[in-house]
């Protein structure tokens, strides 16, 4: 069975929690954000949205994103990594926006 | 249960007779559907007609076109639906009088139908017929909506498309939820039952509501329930008498993203198994031999014509089905569905379930991670109500003549000569009869070209230019 959007969600939060160690050494910013992105992760965490469908494409997008930035940092690939982060937080702030579920009708 | 015969057509149209409401025809003569109505038999055909925006739901030319082939064979018919449980604080079809507003918004009215549109529940959804249904996987009875109980003969014109809670939303649903009344759905949708219903599986969290101060639109919270079971009391306090909860469904999308109501999939899984049952109430109610079942497969949504929206379709048109199975034609939409590719954007594609052999409706349709989208059909099956075992049989196009416009079949100089000549819409006396005043020639391969795709364009253009003829 595919994975669901809860446990996707604990592999983003997972990801980003091996990103964000001592990635401050390389800069503060990028590290302070990414920790922000897991409070705001654990926050959310075991909410209704995760328990449903529409829940997986948004996380799904947030956990590739925190891949991709964690197999930058394990290849010590720096040049990227501005533009990496950037795509996290972008994509962490549609998660958690979307988690709100505004507006959803369930019938 | 032996194999059931569904007929199908494809989705393809080029032609008086491959037209779609043609197909529908074709199939329904080809299924023996035209054999259930008798002279004089009223004939319900059960439709969605689609929630207030929703833009998916089928076109009423399809029920006209049925209509009228049920008059040409000696019925009377009417085209309904029902009014809804309150499952949004603010749905358009939950009294006879927002269904019957919504629906003539749609395009369903006796004007277009040629038949009455009504509302087979009664004005608040309590006229209803009870069905005793002991063979019934969950449900022992189903409360099926009077007007079709009162029927002699009945067709469920269903559009085939998903559903949140159903997974699809095929003619199992259409009669399994659609044809029961009001109170029929909060049977089927387990209201009061002591396992799955809300009241006894879903988990409250009060201690999540963070008081009135704090909750500006806090008034929603006991307005979404037409029960009143929601209550803020003198201590900022959020309380629920979940004993009563009848399962409208009205607080769901209130309680569950706010992580005041924790709603187990487990019940949308009952539901699912309910609505087999209650389907075969309703063939009980109005004589097994008496129902017939098309499915136009076509705007393949994910989400159902009770949304008060249309996403993309996650799969091309299928095609149009009928049968005297509803498991069977169900089956046959679902393994369609399942055979195409899905459409690229769409829901399915999102969910990276687009590929031919993809269980589409799990991934786009359902609500919850794993939900199926043959329960309704498996227990359709358990319970005898039809077979998920078919045969299809691709039926061929019927005569164009059939098909053409019916209300005066002469062909054009016989129904036009005289009068164009009397009302002369070409003028001939002018411009030494050719009519009108346009230019003799003009570059047309300019206006053709598509200038963003190569910078040839510009010598093209040059080369008009040069030659004056701009």
């Amino acid at each position: 069975m595919p994975q669901s959007g809860q446990e996707m969600l604990d592999e983003t939060i997972s990801t980003c929690k091996s990103l964000a160690d001592g990635l401050g050494t390389q800069n503060q910013d990028w590290e302070n954000s990414v920790v922000e992105i897991i409070e705001k992760f654990e926050e959310v965490s075991g909410t209704f949205f995760f328990k449903t469908m529409p829940s997986v494409p948004v996380t799904r997008t947030a956990m590739r994103d925190a891949a991709s930035a964690l197999e930058l940092k394990e290849a010590n690939d720096w040049g990227e990594m501005p533009t990496a982060v950037e795509t996290l937080i972008a994509s962490s702030q549609n998660l958690i926006e979307k988690a709100g579920m505004k507006g959803t009708t369930l019938t | 249960m032996s194999d059931s015969t569904v007929y199908y057509m494809d989705a393809h149209s080029e032609s008086t007779e491959t037209a779609l409401a043609a197909k529908m025809i074709t199939v329904f003569d080809a299924a023996g559907l035209d054999e259930i109505v008798k002279p004089n038999d009223i004939v319900a055909i059960k439709v969605h007609c689609g929630e207030w925006n929703n833009s998916a739901y089928l076109r009423p030319l399809y029920a006209r076109q049925l209509a009228d082939r049920i008059k040409e064979l000696g019925g009377r018919p009417f085209v309904c639906d029902t009014t809804t449980s309150s499952y949004s604080p603010w749905g358009s079809r939950t009294s006879e009088i927002d269904i019957l507003l919504t629906a003539e918004r749609n395009g369903y009215s006796s004007a277009t139908l040629g038949c009455p549109f009504i509302c087979a529940d009664g004005f608040i959804g309590t006229s209803d017929f009870v069905v005793d249904i002991p063979e019934g996987y969950i449900l022992k009875e189903a409360y099926v909506a009077q007007a079709i109980a009162a029927a002699d003969a009945l067709i469920a014109l269903t559009h085939f498309k998903g559903h949140s809670m159903g997974v699809i939303g095929g003619a199992l649903k259409n009669l399994g939820i659609g044809a029961q009344s009001k109170r029929g759905k909060f049977n089927v949708h387990m209201g009061g039952h002591p396992t799955y219903g809300l009241g006894a599986a879903g988990v409250f969290h009060p201690e999540n509501f963070k008081g009135k101060a704090n909750t500006p639109d806090w008034e929603i919270l006991e307005d979404c329930c037409p029960f009143n079971l929601y209550n803020i009391n003198e201590n900022d306090e959020l309380e629920w008498d979940g004993d009563k909860c009848a399962n409208c469904l009205g607080c769901f999308g209130v309680m569950g993203p706010r992580g005041l109501m924790d709603i187990p999939p487990v019940q949308f899984d009952a539901v699912d198994a309910a609505i087999a049952d209650a389907c075969l109430g309703v063939e009980k109610a109005v004589g097994r031999d008496k129902v017939g079942y098309i499915n136009m497969a076509l705007d393949v949504s994910p989400r159902c014509d009770c949304a008060n929206h249309a996403d993309v379709p996650i799969v091309p048109h299928l095609g149009v089905f009928a049968s005297k199975d509803p498991v069977a034609i169900d089956m046959a939409c679902v393994d369609k569905a399942r055979e195409a590719e899905g459409i690229k954007g769409s829901a399915a594609e999102m969910m990276e379930a687009h590929h031919a052999g993809d269980k589409k409706f799990e991934a786009a349709a359902a609500t919850f991670h794993g939900q199926s989208e043959v329960t309704s059909i498996n227990t359709g099956h358990e319970i005898g109500l039809g077979s998920r075992d078919y045969e299809l049989i691709e039926c061929e196009p019927d005569s164009p003549e059939r098909f053409r416009f019916p209300y005066d079949t002469r062909p054009s100089r016989q129904r036009f000569g005289e009068r164009f000549e009397k009302f002369q819409p070409f003028p001939y006396d002018k411009y030494d009869g050719k009519g009108f005043n346009r230019l003799d020639v003009v570059d047309l391969d300019k206006v053709k070209h598509h200038y963003e795709d190569s910078p040839e364009v510009t010598e093209i253009g040059e080369s008009v230019h040069a030659d004056g003829d701009d």
